[in-house]
């Protein structure tokens, strides 16, 4: 078995301690409280190096040999494909054998640059299309929530 | 449907209801707030909980529940005060007996937990493991610890976690359930990613997926049955006119 397989994981970070901006209940934040833009300060080379610190910790050299190793294609994996700011969303690429011990480690990750947050990952898929396209599935998703909830505030 | 059946409760937590808005927007939708008991039953126990917490979250169902923190035997004839009170009871055994009379004879119990971030006292066997889920009782793990607390917890609740794994392997179904556990909204994972965690203690992907989701609805069934009707199997629908 010669071909390389890899696995693309789709993630959001979520914000479990951002202040609430919901005007009908202020104790209850609302979903888009939660599912806050990032600070640009978290660029994806910061990402990228709590992801791999957070590996290390959970599993060790082991783990980080295993999954930032050079493969035979003698190409640096366990990458940050895409990260978007003001989603919070993101793309990681890890080898098929792998992959869910980056999944567990983005999992215990607890915060980014001091702020806590929650690593939700979403999607786990064999091509970086399929990834994508349920990325902006879950942005337009997020488009429309927002919409209703403009209405709801509007009317309440 | 998932479940989290394990949030502490207290009554100065001001961060109850985002959690609980939290836990909603992760996909949970049954969650069990929990309040502490330990050492002693009082002879007249009141649940402090109060009925619809979140009124804002119509579609989150909040259940109570009690966590007994034993390691008298004497104590447990007291259990049978709670059960109209609480949803659910659970036992936290500190000792090895309590935990085998908690396995084999305690009837008014349905959820077994242990305090997975020690070192436990015993050792967690199959007999004893074997004989609580032949009677329908399942044991619970408390994730939020692993992410929030420090490297000896860490490593305690990781081992723990196997070796309670390895205990309850059979026929009967793993009887594990999985909650969070969590005093902050930060300390609460996603199902799918709660189940991909208990892969790495030992539980299949499907058994871990049932412990989020039908393990956890067996117990709140169970303490409901118990609760109402006498042993399952009489039970009073309507008392009519």
């Amino acid at each position: 078995m010669v071909r390389y397989k890899s696995r693309y994981l789709l993630f959001n970070i979520l914000y479990p301690n951002a202040p609430s901006t919901n005007s009908i209940n202020p104790s209850i934040p609302t979903h888009l409280d939660f599912c806050a833009p990032t600070d640009p300060a978290v660029t994806p080379q910061v990402l990228a190096s709590v992801v791999r610190d957070a590996i290390t910790l959970q599993f060790g050299d082991w783990g980080s040999g295993m999954t930032s190793s050079l493969s035979g294609n003698h190409l640096p994996l366990n990458l940050l494909k895409y990260f978007s700011p003001q989603t919070s969303t993101g793309i990681i690429r890890v080898s098929r054998d792998h992959h869910r011990l980056v999944w567990c480690a983005l999992t215990l990750i607890k915060e980014i640059l001091g702020k806590p947050v929650v690593i939700r990952v979403v999607r786990v898929s064999g091509t970086i299309k399929k990834a994508e396209l349920e990325g902006i599935k879950r942005a337009k998703e997020e488009i429309r929530r927002v919409r209703e909830l403009e209405m709801q505030m509007v009317e309440g | 449907m998932y479940y989290d059946l394990n949030i502490p409760w207290s009554a100065d937590n001001v961060e109850l209801p985002r959690i609980a808005a939290f836990l909603h927007e992760l996909g949970y939708n049954t969650i069990a707030l929990s309040h502490t008991i330990e050492g002693k039953i009082p002879s007249t126990p009141i649940n402090p909980i109060p009925p619809n917490p979140f009124p804002q979250l119509p579609s989150l169902q909040v259940l109570t529940r009690c966590t007994l923190i034993l390691s008298d035997p004497a104590q447990t004839q007291k259990l049978p005060l709670l059960t109209p009170l609480y949803d659910i009871v659970c036992i936290r055994p500190v000792s090895e007996k309590l935990l085998l009379m908690a396995c084999s004879q305690l009837e008014h119990v349905d959820l077994i937990s242990l305090d997975f971030g020690t070192r436990l006292p015993f050792m967690l066997k199959h007999k004893i493991l074997g004989t609580a889920l032949a009677r329908g009782l399942k044991f619970e793990i408390s994730y939020a610890p692993i992410a929030m607390g420090d490297v000896a917890t860490r490593r305690n609740i990781l081992s723990n976690a196997a070796a309670l794994v390895r205990g309850t392997r059979g026929k009967c179904g793993n009887g594990i359930v999985i909650s969070s556990g969590a005093t902050k909204a930060v300390g609460v994972r996603a199902p799918v990613d709660v189940v991909n965690l208990a892969g790495f203690w030992g539980m299949s992907g499907e058994k871990g997926r049932e412990a989020v989701g039908v393990e956890s609805r067996s117990v709140v069934v169970h303490a409901e049955m118990r609760r109402r009707s006498w042993r399952g199997v009489v039970d009073l629908v309507d008392a009519g006119e």
